[in-house]
């Protein structure tokens, strides 16, 4: 999986959650600190939030990694300057 | 057989009416939230007016569903679902997240378990039998029973659904809701002594 691949991913999700988030007047991240404390009931919606928002955070998670070994290569190669950062075509399948 | 594409799974998804014959009508469609990611979503209508309500995110990265939520109406009823929500408040159900609560255990009676009537049926004395990851993470319902039944106080569902990927056990659902039709007396073939309820 490609950066831009896994930022998609998280667009993607965001807008899910937005949707969810805006219906209930709930951030994602409260939502999921009540469902991890049994505090929500048991409802699809609730169901899709949990499923969004896990899936977001592992996402999150995994573009960190990859982002930091794509700029440990774009430090190694800029050396003391300033980072060299590229547009998406010219950096897919590399990252 | 084993997929791990978009299209693959379209193709699965929309020949399911054509693979089984006992389903009516299929709103089931797939709509993608990113390149690796999707939603499943809709309702297949079987005789009998059996439906099967789905909603699956699907991880084509690593092959997997991330999360689901199947539920089966008969006649607007919900008699049996099955997710992964967390119940930490029932003991019983705080680390069984995923169970399929089925008419067919309860006898004498016209209705599903209900989640507190479910403690009644647990046996806590067994000894909890090792599960590998293969068998700790497989949504197909004729496993999530097996495994009800391996461990029925305490058994963690949480975690992904790989064996889903493979196509003989991603039907199960479908066939979860057709047992349901089955097991409805009236729907079976005649069996001696045995007559189906007015």
């Amino acid at each position: 999986m490609t950066l831009t691949e896994l930022i998609q991913d998280i667009h993607g999700l965001a807008a899910k959650l937005t949707q969810l988030e805006n219906r209930y007047s709930l951030l994602s991240a409260d939502f999921y600190y009540l469902y991890r404390a049994g505090q929500v009931e048991q409802t699809r919606d609730f169901i899709q939030w949990v499923g969004y928002y896990e899936a977001k955070l592992a996402r999150e998670a995994r573009y960190r990694e990859l982002m930091y070994n794509y700029l440990r290569e774009l430090r190694e190669k800029s050396g003391q300057g300033a980072l060299r950062l590229l547009p998406t075509a010219a950096v897919s399948g590399g990252a | 057989m084993a997929f791990s594409d978009i299209r693959t799974y379209s193709a699965l998804v929309y020949a399911l009416p054509e693979r089984y014959p006992t389903i009516r009508h299929s709103t089931l469609a797939l709509a993608t939230i990113g390149p690796t990611l999707a939603k499943l979503e809709g309702r297949v209508t079987f005789a009998n007016e059996i439906v099967l309500d789905v909603w699956e995110l699907v991880d084509f990265d690593i092959g997997c569903i991330l999360n689901y939520s199947y539920e089966i109406y008969r006649a607007g009823e919900k008699i049996c679902w099955y997710d992964p929500f967390e119940h930490p408040h029932i003991p019983e159900l705080r680390h069984a997240q995923d169970m399929l609560f089925l008419k067919r255990r309860v006898a004498h009676r016209q209705h599903f378990v209900h989640h507190q009537n479910l403690r009644l049926q647990m046996r806590r004395h067994r000894k909890r039998q090792p599960l590998t990851r293969d068998h700790a993470i497989c949504a197909s319902s004729r496993v999530v029973r097996d495994r009800v039944s391996i461990h029925p106080a305490r058994i963690t569902f949480r975690g992904r659904i790989n064996k889903f990927f493979h196509l003989r056990e991603r039907h199960d659902f479908i066939e979860t809701a057709f047992d349901v039709y089955l097991f409805h007396p009236q729907n079976r073939a005649v069996q001696k002594n045995i007559f189906a309820p007015r």
